[in-house]
């Protein structure tokens, strides 16, 4: 027993080293988030628009070397290119917009719509996500936008952060802030065994809690 | 004993391939985030702490960049400046990333001591934060370059970076194969640390032949202080079988292997100095932002040859095989950096299509 013990720590000294290593990245990408939802009829969803303002620094990053005919601004068509670049690869990450009602995740398709504007230092995207079908309002129906992974870390302006556009009829939208980690979360969390391998669910909801959340309500 | 390594072997290896399974990618197709998606530290029991981490990373960069947006009309803002990029180093490397785990299992594989890991953290901090400068200079500053452009650049900065572990890793396992590293098998083991650290002299003990007497249980432990001070009269004579040459050399392939990809993060804030014409500022942060990254990943460099130590302790305590735990960590360890390169550089490679 006592020479296994050895064996046992060593393979988790090296265990340890490699296993804090390749996670996730931070955020280098901060955007003021703003969204609508658009109704064909009181009570279907056919899409829902994006309009996401860029950081100033991630701005400058992007628009760098676009100014091609050097007349200090930024045309449409100097933009165009970055946008098409913008929602493709958007694409691959579900467009960090998730309708869901339960188990249910409603799909989206590629945005035809879409443009990038420059002012005053700042990079915006405005665009269109349709649903592949139109969604009928339900119980438990709810969207949300955010990076799971927190490479974006979205935050949603406080005047009207969302909207509803079309024929919405007496629909509303409100929204709802994530719970971000707080100080007695992670006191809770140090109180954890290391043999605990799930997470109690109050505690995987903090950790998870980066969603801005919308929910939707006709009268 | 020997099933017990070949199941440790095989979760290591487990490990390295959860955190290769998905290569980086950015979403807005700029700026390729510096660890891959979808990898071990969102998913396992430590998701909240890395949670954590990242939160509070996000707050000093965030505060970074206003920083330098508002140096514009207030140069004292510049020790604010550099107190935030130095925070933004500490908490950068204390998050996810490739850079510290290769290190650090470079260490355990060759055995290092505490001055030359931390000089290796600091020197490939420093490297990292040069490359970006070099990168921002001439890509932006002088070629003009569009962010698609640097992005695909900085891809293959990436590429070329696995590829260096990968022979970084195969150079080690190289010479754990043909034995001419480090600690023996019938050597009594030494932590490293205990001032003998010149370059190569912390190699094969000699062929003093203590190991009879560690070979017998029940003497193990009275001949436990007799073989200690054997083994360091030993190591004070061994000739080392590496040159010290090579052993730098070997060192300086390791910091170039995890320099070579400058981080996004000190891109993003290069390129946005440059666009404010403050771009002597960008470069005094990203210089102390590598002095705050050295620092963490030097203390945990430093917790790994602790540990490995503390376990090769233990390993003697429980019967004298505490050279054969240190030499069983060194070549774990070896095997990990050649399969993380391998399975990374894969990642990319199959990511380009």
């Amino acid at each position: 027993m006592r020479r296994k013990l050895p064996q046992i720590l060593s393979g988790g000294v090296v265990a340890a080293a490699v296993s804090a290593a390749p996670a996730s990245a931070h955020p280098h990408v901060f955007v003021d988030a703003k969204a609508e939802i658009v109704f064909s009829a009181p009570g279907t969803i056919t899409a829902v628009r994006n309009i996401w303002q860029f950081d100033p620094a991630f701005s400058e990053y992007a628009i760098q070397g676009l100014d091609t005919n050097d007349d200090g601004k930024l045309s449409d068509e100097e933009l165009k290119p970055l946008a098409k670049v913008n929602v493709e690869a958007l694409s691959e990450f579900e467009f960090f917009t998730f309708l869901i009602a339960g188990d249910r995740k409603f799909p989206f398709v590629p945005p035809t719509e879409y443009w990038l504007e420059f002012r005053s230092g700042r990079l915006t995207l405005f665009y269109t996500l349709p649903l592949k079908e139109p969604v009928a309002l339900q119980k438990g129906i709810v969207l949300e936008i955010y990076d799971p992974e927190y490479y974006v870390a979205f935050t949603f302006v406080k005047d009207r952060p969302i909207a509803v556009a079309g024929n919405a009829g007496g629909c509303i939208a409100a929204y709802h802030q994530p719970h971000e980690l707080d100080q007695q979360t992670m006191a809770a969390l140090a109180a954890i065994p290391q043999d605990e391998r799930e997470l109690p669910p109050e505690l995987e909801d903090a950790a998870l809690g980066l969603a801005h959340t919308f929910t939707l309500k006709c009268e | 004993m020997r099933n017990r390594c070949a199941a440790l072997m095989l979760a290591v290896l487990a490990l390295f391939a959860v955190a290769a399974a998905a290569h980086a990618q950015s979403p807005f197709g700029i700026s390729t985030p510096d660890a891959p998606r979808g990898s071990v530290g969102w998913a396992g029991p430590l998701a909240p702490v890395f949670a954590w981490i990242a939160l509070r990373q996000a707050e000093f960069y965030r505060a970074l960049t206003d920083t330098l947006d508002n140096m514009k009309a207030n140069g004292g803002a510049f020790w604010l400046l550099a107190g935030l990029s130095f925070l933004y180093g500490i908490f950068h490397a204390a998050g996810p990333g490739h850079g510290k785990a290769v290190i650090s299992s470079y260490m355990l594989a060759t055995g290092e001591t505490y001055r030359r890991g931390v000089a290796l953290s600091f020197a490939a901090a420093f490297v990292q934060a040069l490359s970006a400068i070099l990168f921002v200079g001439v890509a932006a500053a002088l070629l003009r370059a569009t962010a698609v452009q640097m992005t695909a650049a900085t891809d293959w900065l990436e590429i070329i970076s696995y590829a260096l572990i990968a022979a970084v890793g195969a150079w080690l396992v190289w010479s754990k194969a043909r034995g001419h590293d480090h600690h023996s098998h019938h050597h009594h083991y030494v932590p490293a640390g205990d001032g003998h650290d010149r370059p190569g002299h912390d190699h094969d003990h000699g062929d003093h032949a203590h190991h009879d007497h560690s070979h017998d249980p029940h003497s193990a432990y009275g001949m436990r202080r007799e073989a200690h001070e054997e083994a360091l009269d030993a190591q004070h004579d061994a000739v080392p079988l590496i040159e010290p040459r090579q052993s730098w050399r070997r060192a300086a392939a390791a910091v170039a292997a995890v320099g070579i990809r400058p981080c996004s993060g000190a891109i993003i804030l290069l390129v946005f100095a440059l666009a404010q014409g403050l771009f002597l500022a960008g470069v005094a942060a990203t210089f102390v932002m590598a002095l705050g990254t050295g620092i963490t990943v030097a203390v945990l460099a430093s917790l790994a040859v602790g540990a490995r130590d503390f376990a090769a302790r233990l390993g003697d305590i429980g019967g004298g095989r505490g050279a054969l735990v240190a030499r069983g960590i060194e070549v774990l360890a070896a095997v990990g950096v050649l399969v993380f390169g391998l399975l990374m550089l894969g990642g990319a490679l199959a990511a380009r299509g």
